[in-house]
């Protein structure tokens, strides 16, 4: 009863923030709505005993990524609402208004059809028994079964740091020794 | 029985070795138009060599059996097999493509058509060569389709880029009308690959021709046969083509080169009416039954249409085209009695076409050279100004409204003759419709055909040309068109140097028919 | 709390198994180290590297080929088999035929060069990985380990507005499909319990009574991936990247990035979700009809050689994912008809890509009108083209044929009401496809060059070598299609 509780009043808080980050017209005010989604979020895993990446969670997306956004924010200067244009394409609202109520009925329909939804069954990887703490189960994941791709992802920031550095940089060197030069 | 010792080599030779000239052809620069000219005509004559030691060699007292027989793995994984061999319904049709194409290639000696290229022209008659003459000799059927696919890129651009002002449309056309049928017909035979069986009820899955030939379709249900026919003869029917998808034919003859029209007329439209005697009728004889009406009434449509066409025509190549509409009528006629007589004829009728249709197009060809028009009005008076092919003229077209004696006569009226008296399953009253119907077609013939050449041979040269100083026929025309000629005259007089050939080959396909 | 209990094993690695993703990845990054020691002056030495490199990497997936076991590594999520190494090597050849479309284009252009290479490497390393990855997570990060590079290469010609709006727009529809792929997994993770493919297989066999949940997930994973392949109505985007981008990003864009989409969605489709053809095969069915028609209708109506091509590339994906319409009903010939597509298409559309390439070397111009006359002045790239566009419709002795040939095969082999007609449904769009293949043919063959201009194309060394390469490969699948369809003959590895 307790979890149906906190399970609806963190699912308004988050869908809530989702909807402000796409609504709000100061980039700001999508920020800050971000962080109430994914403190929301943070909440459900705690309701799931994952206290650990709650914790992360918090720390990380709510304390770390969000700051950065908003240094973005504040140093591009682009925290005044600006007027995006919109509804070019003939119809296009229509269509998408049309194709997200379908989206919707079929998603309800699947719902309402479903007597025992058997989500969150407990994962393999770590089987919460009590007794292991959180953080332990979590490494033994990472470090075992899914090292492969823990290493992967290091390559991928690796790879997304060198290709955002470089299409941030200003003018491609025409001439190599010019180039040098001005460094 | 595989073939051994040359044997074994001797249809591969009279297939690869145009496209071996072909590909010689390639490594040679293209400003050595003389080199190019006679690499292809060695790698043709050397097709033909082989072809003849075929002919030689050939066992006639075991037509129906095929021989060279070479049955070598190709591609594994669908079972699909090169088997290539020769009997006495491909027999013909081999030879007729082996000796047109050197013809067309010495015809081109001189007459290489805007705008030029002899390396690109010659090249692309090879590739013809090689996937006409492959179709003839296939036993598989993903080889048979490869070959009957390899015939459309070098037509197609044989008629877009050498031919006529509206060249790029008609290439077209030809080009989708064609594949549009062949990829049903591929479908058709995947469809064969999965639903024969042996009598044991086991899946076949294969693509030789043979064992599918005598697996005729046993134990399988009657629509999905008629469906599976139905793919089938969209693929050949647009190739032949039959009355409602022939709209292609004259654009594309009226376009194409003068040597593109030959061959087109003489061997490519034939690959339609061969895959319906080598395949269609064989493998699914019951739905063959069913479809036999339908393809007879849209046979004798194209006898009447193509004769009524020829009739509004005012370019006497288009003429010449609306023609072979009615004339592929009468093969189809033939074949759709589903007799031994109709069969043999449309053989016939096939080869005679092929030779009489082939060499209208030589001689139109050569009087818009020379007229630079082949638009009957302005023309006149050939008899007068180059006598020779004047009469070559006449002869063609008096072997082509079907004159006893000369080849046109053996491909019409025994056909006309079969339909009196169709395969038993068959309608007869339906038939004897369709042999009236047929019968008046050949008085139309006559009529258009004859009004063509008196309107172009007979009188005075028109003003426009009275004072043009016409060539008449030249060496290199000789060269090309005796061959034609005597083998019309050869074929009308003693027939059965065709009908022998093909009798036992035909006998057994129309076995299942019960005639 | 005892230490016994965090007593760490280290998972058991099979370093040959990992040798092809190893080479890759140490090349990719002695090409970075380079690059930063060295900067500038590593300009030229940075295409062989990369092609070297790709090379190199082959060798370890021969070995492997050779010694022939299968191997499998971290609970299965790693696996290495024929099938898997088939398409490793497929991802590499066309990653070096890429390498060699690059090396003109990216050098006379004013690009960053060093970084270029790397960022290819890496994508090349997520399409490695992916045809070895069987489990969702693993599956996942591979997927964004080839995408996120090919997000900034497709951006790579930063003073071009196109470029930049390709690369964005790509970004946004990329990450917009990885959000409900992503949705997908995380509900089929949820029922089953496991992001293991095999062990979802086994779950979703059982767990009826969720089964609109499992729907659910599985068509987001499978909508995601719509947007991957560009299967309409998920193709929007392609063609503005494909035009945007710098050309050898498109060629590997139309190529390797989609036939990667395609791998995914074979070890999706045939692995864990093979107990609910009943969703996969109708979904599959609508989508590919769909895509082939409207891809097709699109080309038709394009003037520019590149929209072109990226619209055909939809149509031809249709063909792809035509036997994943009797997934259930013709396993094997649909796994068949599926790789040897793929082999095939890699070769001949990088193909007409380099034909792109050289011809706008001297033309300067996308449009296909700029085709006009090339057989007079430039026969050899005249006739490369036509044997590739041959081969995109599907005529022999050009390689394509066998493709379609295969799918049809598939399609029939399932010998159902919907196969069949599906089948019909190809058959026509391969006729509908020629009309303007051969607007491209028709310019090159039967038009007179403009203004004249009969001056020759020069083709450099390593355009001749991709020349060669692939019209060699297009003709040899051609004419001895065993070739390619003995590699598409996996029954094996997804006997289940």
């Amino acid at each position: 009863m307790v979890d149906t509780i906190v399970f609806v009043i963190c699912a308004v808080i988050c869908l809530t923030g989702a909807i402000g980050v796409i609504a709000a017209r100061n980039p700001v005010h999508s920020a800050l709505m971000l962080v109430m989604t994914l403190f929301g979020i943070a909440v459900l895993f705690i309701a799931q005993e994952a206290h650990f990446l709650a914790a992360v969670q918090v720390i990380v997306y709510a304390g770390a990524i969000v700051v950065l956004f908003l240094f973005v924010i504040m140093l591009l200067g682009v925290d005044v609402a600006t007027d995006l244009e919109l509804g070019k394409l003939r119809g296009q609202k229509t269509a998408a208004a049309g194709f997200a109520v379908v989206a919707l009925a079929v998603v309800g329909y699947l719902i309402v059809n479903v007597d025992t939804t058997r989500t969150g069954v407990q994962s393999q990887g770590g089987v919460i028994d009590n007794v292991t703490p959180n953080v332990d189960l979590l490494a033994e994941s990472l470090f075992d079964q899914y090292v492969y791709a823990f290493e992967l992802t290091s390559v991928l920031l690796v790879v997304a740091v060198i290709g955002a550095v470089v299409l941030s940089r200003r003018h491609p060197p025409l001439d190599t020794d010019s180039a040098e030069a001005s460094n | 029985m595989q073939a051994t010792g040359f044997d074994a080599w001797a249809v591969s030779l009279v297939v690869f070795l145009p496209l071996l000239g072909a590909l010689v052809m390639l490594a040679v620069p293209s400003k050595e138009e003389e080199t190019h000219k006679l690499i292809a005509l060695v790698s043709s004559l050397g097709a033909l060599a082989a072809g003849i030691y075929i002919l030689v060699q050939f066992d006639y007292d075991n037509t129906s059996e095929l021989q060279f027989l070479v049955d070598k793995s190709w591609i594994d994984v669908i079972n699909s097999r090169f088997i290539v061999g020769v009997d006495g319904l491909s027999l013909p049709m081999l030879i007729l493509s082996l000796v047109v194409v050197p013809l067309c290639i010495v015809y081109s000696w001189q007459h290489i058509p805007e705008p030029g290229n002899p390396k690109a022209f010659l090249m692309l008659i090879l590739v013809l060569a090689t996937g006409m003459n492959g179709t003839f000799v296939s036993h598989d059927l993903i080889l048979f389709f490869v070959f009957f696919e390899i015939v459309l890129l070098p037509m197609y651009f044989m008629i877009g880029v050498w031919g006529g002002p509206e060249r790029k449309y008609a290439s077209l056309k030809f080009f989708l009308f064609t594949l549009f049928g062949s990829a049903l017909m591929i479908l058709s035979f995947l469809a064969l690959f999965f639903v024969a069986e042996d009598p044991s009820g086991t899946a076949l899955n294969t693509f030789d021709m043979r064992a599918l030939s005598q697996w005729a379709g046993a134990g399988l249900s009657l629509t999905t046969a008629v469906v599976i026919f139905g793919g089938m003869f969209m693929g050949f029917g647009i190739k032949v083509p039959m009355f409602p998808f022939h709209t292609w034919l004259p654009d594309a003859h009226t376009q194409a080169p003068t040597v593109g029209s030959v061959i087109l007329a003489a061997v490519l439209l034939k690959l339609g009416t061969y895959g319906f005697i080598r395949i269609a009728l064989p493998i699914l004889p019951r739905a063959a039954e069913q479809w036999a009406p339908w393809i007879g009434l849209l046979a004798v449509i194209g006898i009447i249409y193509g004769a009524l066409g020829c009739l509004a025509q005012t370019d006497m190549k288009r003429l010449i085209a609306f023609s072979s509409v009615a004339h592929m009528g009468y093969v189809m006629l033939g074949i759709s009695t589903l007799t031994t007589l109709g069969i043999n004829a449309a053989v016939f009728g096939m080869v005679a076409h092929g030779l009489i249709t082939g060499i209208l197009f030589f001689v139109a060809g050569s009087v818009k050279e020379r007229y630079h028009t082949l638009e009957i009005a302005r023309l006149g008076g050939l008899l007068k100004a180059a006598p020779r092919m004047g009469w070559i003229l006449g002869f063609a077209t008096m072997a082509s409204l079907g004159l006893p004696g000369l080849a046109g006569f053996w491909g019409e009226f025994p056909a006309i003759l079969a339909a009196y008296q169709p395969a038993p399953a068959l309608s007869e009253e339906l038939f004897r419709v369709y042999m009236v119907i047929a019968a008046l077609g050949t008085v139309l013939a006559a009529g258009y055909l004859l009004w063509l050449y008196q309107r172009t041979a007979f009188g005075e040269p028109t003003e426009e040309f009275a004072d043009l100083e016409i060539a008449d026929v030249n060496q290199y025309e000789w060269l090309a068109w005796t061959p034609f000629l005597l083998a019309i005259l050869a074929f009308g007089v003693y027939p059965n140097l065709i009908f022998s050939l093909t009798d036992d080959t035909v006998g057994n396909i129309v076995s299942a028919f019960g005639g | 709390m005892e230490l016994a209990m965090l007593a760490f094993e280290r998972p058991a690695i099979d370093w040959h198994a990992f040798a092809p993703e190893l080479v890759l990845l140490a090349v990719g990054s002695i090409l970075t180290l380079i690059d930063i020691v060295y900067n500038e002056r590593a300009r030229r030495v940075m295409p062989a590297l990369a092609a070297v490199g790709l090379l190199a990497t082959l060798v370890p997936v021969l070995t492997l080929a050779v010694d022939g076991a299968d191997r499998s590594m971290f609970d299965g999520a790693f696996v290495v088999d024929d099938m898997a190494l088939t398409l490793k090597a497929l991802f590499l050849i066309s990653g070096f035929v890429v390498v060699l479309l690059s090396v003109d284009y990216i050098r006379d252009g004013d690009y960053h060069e060093n970084e270029y290479y790397s960022l290819l490497l890496a994508s090349l390393l997520g399409m490695v990985l992916i045809a070895s990855s069987r489990d969702l997570i693993t599956m996942f990060i591979a997927l964004e380990l080839l995408s996120i590079p090919a997000y900034m290469l497709a951006a790579w010609r930063k003073g071009g507005a196109t470029s930049n709006e390709a690369g964005l727009k790509y970004y946004l529809m990329g990450v917009f499909a990885s959000a409900i792929m992503l949705y997908g997994m995380s509900l089929i993770f949820g029922v089953s319990g496991s992001t293991q493919f095999d062990a979802i297989r086994v779950a979703l066999d059982t767990g009826g009574d969720s089964a609109p949940m499992v729907t659910l997930g599985i068509l987001f994973v499978l909508v995601g991936f719509g947007f991957k392949v560009s299967a309409v109505p998920f193709h929007t985007w392609a063609p503005d990247v494909y035009e945007g981008s710098p050309t050898p990003i498109t060629a590997f864009l139309a190529v390797a990035a989609k036939a990667a989409g395609f791998v995914a969605l074979l070890q999706l489709v045939f692995v864990a979700f093979s107990g609910r053809y009943d969703v996969v095969e109708p979904f599959f069915w609508i989508m590919a009809a769909l895509t082939m028609t409207v891809g097709n209708l699109m080309a038709l109506r394009q003037t520019n050689i590149v929209r072109m091509l990226a619209y055909s590339g939809v149509a031809q994906g249709g063909f792809m994912l035509a036997p994943f319409a009797v997934a259930g009903q013709a396993t094997d010939s649909a796994i068949q008809a599926i790789v040897t597509y793929l082999i095939i298409y890699a070769f001949m559309n990088l193909g007409a890509f380099a034909v792109v390439l050289a011809v706008a070397k001297k033309t300067r111009s996308g449009e296909i009108s700029s085709y006009a006359g090339l057989f007079s002045y430039a026969p050899g790239l005249a006739v490369a083209m036509t044997v590739f566009m041959a081969a995109l419709a599907g005529i022999p002795p050009a390689g394509g044929w066998v493709a379609k040939l295969l799918v049809w095969r598939a399609l029939l082999d399932a010998s159902s009401v919907q196969g069949t007609v599906l089948a019909v449904v190809v058959a026509f769009n391969a006729v509908l496809a020629f009309s303007y293949y051969a607007k491209v043919l028709r310019e090159m063959w039967m038009s007179d060059a403009p203004d004249g201009d009969t001056s020759p194309v020069s083709v450099s060394g390593t355009l001749t070598l991709a020349l060669g390469l692939t019209v060699l490969a297009t003709l040899a699948f051609g004419v001895f299609p065993q070739l390619a369809a003995r590699f598409g003959d996996f029954s094996a590895s997804f006997a289940l």
